[in-house]
């Protein structure tokens, strides 16, 4: 089945991706849509995303919204959607990404590489062109419009701006976009066919990236690539053009007679500080065959060498800024990964040591024959492993992988779970620990497992902001607001409250004003558990005057929880 | 609020150090005592004879002024203050047995003085 996703570039939820495996996928306001947005623009129900086999790709539907969907600005009642699409729900855009899919046919399967005798070819050119012309074209294009027919020049810089915007898609891949790039020229120009040969800069070899050839046109055997020519456009960087093939000598191999090339066009992929590669075009169609020839009787001018100069400089900044993003991107995943082991082995060395701890104590009430002594160690390693345990949770409940489990249930049942699980720990850390549930909660379709632990996570930090202070206080309430027909709990305390500078900061992973006791990871799963089901979590604090979290949860019925199941 | 005068003194960190020194001193007549650093500056403490001082990461060097000439052992940051004749410093994680000889050993050398 195909694949695509959808990254959230704008909104609430920016930053979030989601995966399309083909099947009907609804997006929405609404918790039991698997797209699940934090945008009041948005309807409950807002569209669905298919892949339609008729259609050959993904399909994206509004559903009777109140604010409409939007296809790259456009208002849409259904769209096939193509790869770099931008999708507007409400507030929120998404960035709609096809999985690179290989190519059945490799680039370099299209080529033939020869290599042409070398001299004496340059006779064959009929015209050179330096690449700061192509760069002209780009910065003065009044000139060239004055130079030319309306027509052309407009197609010219049409296509120009659809190679910039494709450029800049941060959802192609490298071959994907000199794909399109090549679709894009081969259509302008006129071309048979094209193909982009890519400087390696491991080997410095200039390597088959894509290949591409007008529609309507058969390839037949593979594309022949003059060795000579890419050679001394790369060597000079100037592009070239020729429009005698069958008499040039660089043409005179045989492969090259066969496939009847008549036209070729090669110009640098000119980078900001190297050759990034080349971009060559040919034409073997019969010039009684070919439509729209210019003034000296070929299909290639001097005028599309322009363009193709303009185009190839185009290129070469799209794969150098490919390159860079690959690069930028790798030293970010690296950076992260650092940063996870480093905070987690932190974590898992506290543990460690307080095991030890325990450990000790039992080794020597063992060998004093100590009971006393061995309860004191074992109850340290149980705590350590209760630590353990919340840490791996953690870490399972905010990993992409856990899926909440809906299921029919009342949150006070889960509320006073916690609250009879915290309380010999509030003792322990003389904090009075109250809980107060409301009869008017109804049941609703909720992840019992999940919301345990985002409420236990934050009962948790509650204790402890307040431990060891004298009248130390956590209120746990349960309320149901009907207007909105939402469920909230309520966790305060009167501990030293939470600055204002912190607050921002309080649910990023790892982001922990505990130091050595906080994970940072409990609130960031309490938040995503609780966005899970639709809602979200609210801070209010002031410093000197304790704490209130209130974490909102949208009501949903049996009917929705039995449609949400899998 | 700390307000008696223990022989040991331990400034955050895990409570479990706590819990060992407790288990393991007290029987000997060591009163051990736990305090946040944030706490210190409000508390009426008066001077331990050995202080446990856990550093953290995210946190500022340790306030050392209050406690000077008192023997003091670091446990976390690499970059706490070197060991010398009042102050020892270990990493985590240690092995609990030495840490316990330590303070015994500073201990000592307190009623020595």
């Amino acid at each position: 089945m195909p694949k695509a996703t959808l990254l959230v570039v704008q909104g609430a939820d920016q930053g979030l991706r989601f995966e399309l495996d083909g099947g009907a996928v609804t997006l929405g306001r609404g918790a039991l849509n698997p797209i699940c947005l934090r945008d009041d623009e948005v309807s409950r129900t807002h569209a669905q995303i298919r892949f339609d086999e008729s259609a050959g790709g993904f399909v994206i539907g509004d559903r009777q919204s109140s604010n409409g969907t939007f296809v790259n600005g456009e208002a849409i009642q259904t769209r096939k959607l193509s790869n770099g699409d931008q999708i507007a729900v409400g507030t929120t855009a998404f960035l709609f990404q096809e999985a690179a899919v290989a190519r059945p046919i490799r680039a370099a399967d299209q080529l033939e590489v020869f290599v042409g005798d070398d001299v004496r070819e340059r006779s064959s050119i009929i015209s050179e062109l330096s690449q700061e012309v192509g760069q002209q074209l780009l910065r003065d294009a009044t000139s060239i419009i004055k130079a030319s027919s309306t027509t052309q020049t407009l197609a010219n810089l049409q296509v120009l701006y659809r190679i910039t915007e494709a450029a800049v898609t941060p959802t192609l891949s490298l071959d994907q976009l000199l794909h399109r790039i090549l679709e894009l020229t081969i259509e302008v120009v006129g071309a048979d066919r094209g193909c982009v040969l890519v400087n390696d800069p491991r080997t410095s070899q200039l390597t088959p990236q894509a290949f591409s050839h007008r529609r309507g046109f058969s390839p037949g055997s593979p594309m022949p690539v003059s060795r000579s020519i890419v050679d001394y456009v790369r060597k000079k960087g100037q592009g070239v053009r020729t429009s005698d093939a069958p008499h040039d000598q660089r043409f005179s191999q045989q492969s090259i007679m066969q496939a009847g090339i008549r036209e070729a066009m090669c110009v640098p992929m000119q980078g900001r500080y190297e050759l990034m590669g080349v971009l060559y075009l040919d034409i073997t169609t019969p010039s009684d065959q070919v439509p729209r020839l210019g003034p000296e009787g070929h299909r290639f001018t001097e005028e599309t060498l322009h363009l193709l100069a303009a185009i190839g400089r185009q290129t070469a900044l799209a794969v150098e800024n490919h390159r860079f993003q690959d690069a930028f991107l790798k030293a970010e995943r690296l950076a992260a990964v650092g940063q996870t082991i480093a905070i987690l082995s932190h974590h898992i060395k506290n543990i460690l040591q307080g095991v030890r701890g325990g450990s000790y104590l039992i080794d020597m009430g063992l060998k004093q024959h100590d009971e006393d002594l061995i309860g004191r160690g074992w109850k340290i390693v149980e705590k350590n492993q209760d630590r353990i345990y919340h840490l791996v949770m953690d870490m399972l409940s905010y990993s992409a992988e856990r899926k909440p489990a809906l299921q029919v249930a009342n949150v006070n049942d889960v509320v006073r779970d916690v609250c009879e699980l915290m309380e010999p720990h509030a003792a322990e850390c003389q904090v009075e620990l109250t809980c107060q549930l409301s009869d008017q909660v109804p049941e609703s379709a909720i992840d019992p497992e999940g919301i345990h632990r985002a409420v236990l996570n934050i009962v948790t930090n509650a204790i402890e902001a307040v431990e060891g202070a004298t009248g130390g206080r956590v209120t746990v309430e349960t309320s149901y607001d009907l207007p909105s027909d939402e469920l909230v709990v309520l966790v305060r305390d009167n501990g030293p409250g939470i600055p204002a500078a912190q607050q921002a900061m309080l649910f990023n992973i790892f982001e922990s004003t505990k130091g050595s006791r906080g994970t940072g990871l409990g609130l960031a799963v309490s938040q995503k558990v609780i966005r899970e089901h639709g809602g979200d979590i609210f801070v209010e604090s002031r410093e000197g005057e304790g704490a209130t979290f209130r974490l909102v949860l949208a009501r949903l019925d049996e009917a929705a929880a039995r449609a949400y199941a899998p | 609020m700390v307000g008696n005068s223990p022989s040991i003194l331990v400034v955050d960190g895990l409570s479990e150090t706590t819990d060992v020194l407790k288990a393991v001193f007290e029987p000997r007549g060591h009163a051990v005592n736990r305090v946040r650093q944030s706490q210190l500056s409000n508390s009426t403490l008066t001077p331990p004879r050995v202080v446990v001082w856990h550093t953290n990461e995210s946190e500022t060097t340790p306030l050392t002024g209050r406690f000077q000439g008192i023997p003091r052992i670091f446990i976390g940051r690499a970059d706490c203050p070197a060991s010398d004749g009042e102050t020892r410093r270990f990493s985590q994680p240690f092995e609990y047995r030495e840490l316990l000889g330590t303070i015994e050993s500073l201990l000592a050398k307190a009623d020595a003085a």
